[in-house]
């Protein structure tokens, strides 16, 4: 289900650290990619040289054991790598993360926060670690809220080829006003959570719960650090609340927050377990 | 160990209250200069604040009622109110006005017409549209709008959520069960605390009314001796209404005097100059619409800042001050009534009989003054308590008039003094709704005795900017509670009422083969 990427190049990723993303990809089962190169204004290359540069990553990229294929477009980025990526029937998009300038962002934006909120397909962003190599997928963290998004997560999470040992399973809840519905409200979570846990048992060695209260994105972070998890699972809502809608939803706050790999699923999202 | 923790809120008050009555007395000078330091500083640095947070709380008042979370009720989905709307509004009026209005019903116009700020001329009609404008403002929907933050938020987590009746309850979306330590105890003192400054002050200036009133009529010599005696009698009263619950108690003195009040108010518009009054009313009304929201957020830092600060920014503090008391009291009347009906209910009707009593009461003492030259105005600057007693006398039946007035007086001391008996004790006994009568007579002879000392050392008006430092900290909690209720009824909406069933309980995963 996870067996052919897209993945955006821009062609000034570091080769090492990019090659080391293709290689954590073939944690999730993914055995073909999809090497998207889109010429913009901001990123203009002739297009023979692009080809090129293209070609050479994807024999790289193929001694590493995976079927590549590779495509240019010209045009609007984020666009151009959605429309790649559905007509090579990419299963996920995987973006290189680089960290954002801050008032860039906040005034033009960013290729990759657009594709993280136009995505109607899973995307993975991968967060390169300065010195040591992020290639082995160990442990990973789903935050859940109990809605629509288990259903359309949790076919991942479950799937054999996804290679990881542990999985906490995290919910992030809204302290009740009193101390009776706080202990109802705690045992509820810690139900639905075992619940789930006992749905993914057979596809790890340890599944722990965690619940926590407070602000959701500050909590996936901490949590996430203070486990040390490879990955963080989330998935994205479909109906932003009003807050979100300005800042942004957390799935699309959380790569640039979080020190560790983000792999986001949107609600929309209907690819089947098989 | 488990009882000292659980009376832990009154022993540390009570300790602080006494340890403070020990400082009004052996150096009453020392506690009013530092005090007046501690006043003068906060009012100096931090008055704007006062300002910006009555002004969030009266919108934040009108957001509840007019949100779709106006419709909550506080209590149980079928409750029913336990007074009437009568009931409700006399005891809403007793408690949150009462004896402040008959005290500054003639003074504070009186006050603000021959001392207007320095850009307006004394005793010119100027000055007179300002005096009415600014007792409009001072008395209007604002003292209201904060009262209602703090009774809507006890209501809400102590009917609706079943918690305790107490002020650190409301913290329990903030702060979960840390409420029941020391942040929690905090709270609870310094809401007692206020609330016995204020009350202890209240009482103390109250009864020097009284005493007034009294020699105006009676021919003796107003005397500290004789203020003593109000005390004790009145004391007495409250003890006795106390003692027989909320229900009977103050509800029947509530109805009583509010039922007086309104008889004082008919005569002196009919027998006045009910032209003159109604035409105030008008006018002030619309004065007081129209600049509602610069008058709101004016701290004036160009022109009459201190005249702001000697009134506006007194008058906010010392309704934050009194907010525990007035709140806690409001809140356990209003059982069974939805927020909407609540927030409206108390914003408009005290407002209203306010607006009316200042401008029959304003009005006359504004037509003597400008058409016979009465000098209540300089009657009012010499001593304030004076100022209604002075119009009584161009008045027939004057005399009639300045007893219905002691009575009325007295009442509103009762009904105050008690409410604020209950209030400390349950206060200090964990929120229980039926206090035990031990504590309430602690408290009772406590706040007498403690207003008798003072009045004799003279030490009340430092007690009283005490009241007025402890709305400082108050500000800000008030301000944390209006998210602690929006964050409650947030929860009850979005979890409760329109629950989202979990679509993934519904489904089952398998290993994809």
């Amino acid at each position: 289900m996870l067996q052919k990427a897209a993945l955006k190049i821009s062609l000034a990723e570091p080769k090492k650290k990019l090659l080391d993303m293709v290689t954590f990809l073939k944690n999730f089962g993914t055995s073909q990619v999809v090497l998207v190169h889109v010429r913009t204004s901001s990123n203009y290359r002739r297009r023979e040289e692009a080809a090129e540069q293209l070609s050479q990553l994807a024999k790289e990229v193929a001694d590493l054991g995976l079927t590549v294929e590779t495509t240019i477009r010209t045009g609007h980025a984020p666009t151009m790598v959605m429309e790649a990526a559905e007509n090579s029937g990419a299963d996920y998009v995987a973006i290189f993360w680089q960290p954002k300038a801050l008032l860039r962002q906040a005034l033009i934006g960013s290729i990759d926060s657009d594709i993280l909120r136009m995505s109607n397909l899973p995307v993975f962003v991968y967060n390169p670690k300065l010195f040591k190599p992020v290639v082995v997928l160990d442990s990973v963290l789903y935050a859940t809220d109990f809605k629509f998004t288990d259903a359309v997560v949790m076919p991942y999470l479950v799937n054999s080829r996804f290679k990881a040992h542990q999985l906490y399973l995290l919910h992030v809840g809204e302290r009740a006003p009193d101390p009776v519905t706080e202990k109802d409200r705690k045992q509820n979570v810690l139900d639905n959570l075992q619940r789930l846990a006992n749905e993914c048992a057979h596809a790890y060695d340890q599944v722990e719960v965690i619940e926590t209260i407070g602000m959701v994105r500050r909590q996936i972070i901490r949590q996430a650090k203070s486990k040390g998890v490879d990955l963080i699972v989330v998935g994205k809502s479909e109906k932003p609340d009003t807050l979100s809608r300005i800042i942004g939803s957390t799935a699309e706050i959380l790569p640039h927050k979080a020190r560790c790999n983000v792999f986001i699923i949107p609600g929309i999202c209907s690819i089947s377990a098989s | 160990m488990f009882k000292l923790k659980k009376n832990i809120v009154f022993a540390i008050s009570l300790l602080i209250v006494l340890l403070l009555v020990l400082i009004g007395v052996y150096t009453p000078e020392g506690l009013d200069a530092w005090t007046a330091d501690m006043h003068s500083y906060i009012i100096s640095n931090f008055g704007w604040t006062y300002l910006l947070s009555a002004f969030l709380f009266l919108l934040f008042s009108l957001f509840m009622a007019f949100s779709k979370y106006g419709e909550i009720k506080l209590g149980g989905d079928h409750e029913k109110p336990r007074f009437s709307y009568f009931g409700w509004f006399s005891m809403l009026f007793a408690a949150g006005m009462g004896i402040g209005l008959i005290f500054w019903g003639v003074a504070e116009p009186m006050s603000h017409y021959l001392n207007p700020p320095a850009y307006i001329a004394d005793a010119s009609p100027e000055a007179a549209k300002f005096a009415m404008r600014y007792s409009f403002f001072h008395w209007g929907v604002h003292p209201w709008a904060i009262y209602i933050v703090m009774s809507l938020s006890i209501a809400y987590f102590s009917f609706r959520r079943g918690m305790p009746p107490l002020i650190s309850s409301c913290f329990y979306p903030l702060i979960g069960d840390r409420i029941y330590g020391p942040i929690g105890y905090f709270i609870d003192i310094l809401a007692v605390f206020a609330t016995v400054f204020g009350i202890v002050t209240s009482l103390g200036l109250g009864a020097l009314q009284i005493n007034t009133g009294l020699a105006w009529v009676f021919p003796f010599e107003a005397t500290y001796t004789t203020t003593v005696i109000i005390i004790a009698v009145v004391t007495v009263l409250f003890m006795i209404s106390s003692m027989t619950g909320l229900d009977k108690g103050i509800q029947i003195l509530s109805k009583t005097n509010v039922m007086l009040a309104i008889l004082i108010l008919l005569f002196m518009l009919f027998v006045g100059p009910t032209n003159m009054s109604m035409n105030v009313l008008v006018s002030t009304f619309a004065d007081y619409a129209s600049s509602l929201f610069s008058m709101s957020l004016s701290t004036n830092p160009f022109r009459g800042l201190e005249w702001t600060q000697n009134w506006t920014l007194f008058y906010w503090a010392w309704w934050i001050s009194w907010s525990p008391f007035v709140g806690l009291f409001v809140a356990s009347i209003s059982r069974g009534r939805t927020i909407r009906e609540f927030v409206t209910g108390a914003l408009i009707v005290p407002t209203l009989l306010t607006f009316v009593w200042f401008s029959v009461f304003g009005g006359a003492a504004f037509n003597l003054e400008l058409h016979q030259g009465a000098g209540i105005a300089a009657a009012v600057s010499e001593d304030i308590s004076t100022g209604l007693f002075k119009l009584y006398s161009f008045y027939p039946l004057s005399e009639v008039l300045t007893m219905l007035t002691v009575v009325l007086l007295v009442v509103f001391f009762v009904t105050s003094a008690d409410s604020a008996t209950f209030v400390l004790s349950m206060m200090t006994s964990g929120g229980q709704e039926n206090p035990p009568a031990a504590k309430k007579l602690i408290w009772g002879l406590t706040v007498s005795a403690t207003a008798a000392i003072l009045l004799f050392s003279g030490g009340l008006e430092g007690l009283q900017r005490m009241a007025i430092a402890a709305a400082l900290p108050f500000a800000g909690i008030m301000l944390l509670l209006c998210l602690c209720l929006l964050r409650g009824v947030r929860y009850e909406f979005r979890k409760e009422r329109y629950v989202e069933t979990p679509k993934s309980e519904a489904v089952s995963f398998s290993q994809e083969e």
